[in-house]
């Protein structure tokens, strides 16, 4: 079955525009994140995306725009936490999180509304990608990628050594908030292809590649987002020819191709 | 025609959780000066130099930088600074070359990465230093004494009228440390670059420096002539032995 069948299908036209959307925003900001030491911050961002998804089902408007504005909520709210805990920043990332399930859970129990969009939102899906939600992931993405291309340079300065970012004369504070909602943007966004449950590691393991064969920060950034493409592509082709959760797929391709580079470093290593 | 005024401290109290660091201190850096500080750990050297530069705010007292108040200074482009550990305490794993990094020093303002003139002032910076060659080689790759030259060139790359350094030598060797002094005192002198540093390194601050600011007792003294200082009684206050340098 080839790659033109498959994408005969407008349904599957619209989740691969949404996955490589996704891939690359994930992969970019994925790497930030993790040079920054907040690998986690996608786990909790994806988690409170269930607070607004619920709180779409309970209050009757769609579950998408609830996900995107709850990420953003949550993102705010930790960076307002940190500043409270400045040497537990962890601890801002266990509330939030904790919080929104929370709120997710009790809007969901009082609703009694545990149904198949919900479902989709936990494991991703490829049915689930409605028009509206590739013209919104089309804009944010927009957004998000010329913020960055924009951004490049204090971004990358912020998550290298903040102390001479704010000397050099950069906003750290604002940039700071301004990465962090972002990322909250993207983890919405790619709730919607690999779910809630399995964002954070579209936005770890293709980083974790990048950061295993690149020799620069631009070079890094290549391998991350190439990782990503690679595997929401493939993924994608496979869930459909195979009826598998496509979340799932796509975060083992990139285990798989992670697996592959640790395995030939360290055979290198072991020859040296 | 009168030089400028590069910093000015007046009547500056600091304090870490109460007890005090510094009280009253007040003091000027020229245009031009090169001025070495030096005192035993934790005599608040560093803070001096932090408060200077913003990084901290003092409990009282006023700052200037080029003549206008620290609060609503902005024109950071005329400030490099070099911080205490840059070489040794970054995540050698970052996967950054030496031109990124040094790119980073070179700020102005939004969509900066992708103006030519920011390569050019890089590979200024990397030749200034002499690590022009390095400029593709992964920063963490490097000896510390490169890597100090790299974050040096970093804070260079936007030609500042003033270098601010936090302990630049410290965890690199001898003649590594020899050769970034020497390197300091030439941007001083040929460049007109007005020099702060802290060091620990008195042997250096004595051969390099054009004035030496002893930090002890919550206090600061500018010795404005260092040829009239003696250098071996400065040493036995501050506690330091000039055989540490060998």
């Amino acid at each position: 079955m080839g790659l033109s069948y498959i994408l005969s299908f407008p349904f599957m036209q619209r989740a691969f525009l949404a996955g490589v959307i996704t891939a690359f925003l994930a992969a970019t900001l994925g790497l930030f994140m993790v040079l920054r030491r907040l690998s986690l911050i996608g786990d909790t961002l994806s988690h409170a995306t269930l607070a607004g998804v619920a709180a779409g089902m309970f209050f009757g408007f769609y579950p998408f725009y609830g996900a995107i504005a709850a990420a953003a909520l949550a993102a705010l709210i930790i960076e307002g936490i940190r500043r409270f805990f400045p040497r537990y920043a962890e601890i801002s990332l266990a509330i939030v999180m904790s919080t929104f399930v929370a709120l997710a859970v009790v809007m969901i129990s009082l609703k009694k509304a545990f149904n198949a969009d919900l479902f989709s939102f936990l494991f991703g899906s490829l049915i689930a990608v409605a028009p509206q939600d590739v013209v919104v992931m089309g804009m944010a993405g927009l957004v998000v990628l010329g913020s960055t291309l924009l951004f490049f340079q204090e971004f990358f300065s912020i998550s290298f050594d903040e102390e001479a970012a704010r000397l050099a004369g950069m906003p750290v504070d604002s940039l700071n908030i301004y990465l962090t909602l972002l990322t909250a943007v993207t983890v919405a966004l790619a709730v919607r292809i690999v779910g809630t449950l399995l964002v954070a590691a579209l936005m770890v393991l293709p980083p974790a590649v990048g950061l295993q064969l690149g020799n620069s920060f631009k070079g890094a950034l290549a391998f991350s987002v190439a990782t990503a493409l690679f595997a929401v592509v493939v993924g994608l082709y496979l869930s459909f020819i195979f009826d598998l959760a496509p979340g799932g797929t796509i975060v083992l391709l990139c285990a798989f191709i992670l697996s592959i580079v640790l395995g030939i470093k360290g055979v290198k290593g072991t020859w040296r | 025609m009168d030089k400028i005024e590069v910093a000015r401290m007046e009547g500056v109290y600091f304090s870490y959780n109460g007890r005090p660091v510094l009280e009253g201190v007040s003091l000027k850096v020229m245009e031009g000066d090169f001025l070495a500080l030096i005192g035993p750990n934790g005599s608040g050297k560093s803070t001096l130099l932090k408060l200077m530069l913003g990084l901290l705010k003092p409990l009282q007292g006023r700052i200037w930088l080029f003549g206008q108040n620290l609060d609503s200074f902005r024109r950071w482009d005329m400030v490099g600074y070099l911080p205490q550990h840059a070489a040794a305490a970054f995540n050698p794993a970052f996967p950054a070359t030496v031109e990124e990094v040094v790119a980073s020093g070179y700020y102005k303002g939004w969509g900066s990465l992708w103006r030519q003139e920011v390569k050019e002032a890089v590979f200024w910076a990397l030749e200034l230093v002499g690590i022009r060659d390095l400029a593709y080689r992964r920063i963490g790759e490097l000896s510390g004494g490169q890597r100090q030259k790299a974050f040096l060139a970093r804070a260079l790359a936007k030609r500042p009228r003033a270098l601010f350094l936090d302990e630049p030598t410290t965890g690199i060797d001898v003649s590594s440390k020899e050769e970034f002094f020497r390197l300091l005192e030439k941007l001083n002198r040929e460049q007109g670059l007005t020099i702060v540093v802290v060091t620990h390194d008195i042997g250096e601050a004595f051969s390099r420096a054009k004035k030496i600011g002893c930090v002890r007792n919550q206090g600061v003294y500018i010795h404005e002539d260092i040829t009239e200082v003696d250098q071996e009684h400065i040493a036995e206050v501050l506690g330091y032995s000039l055989r540490r340098r060998c």
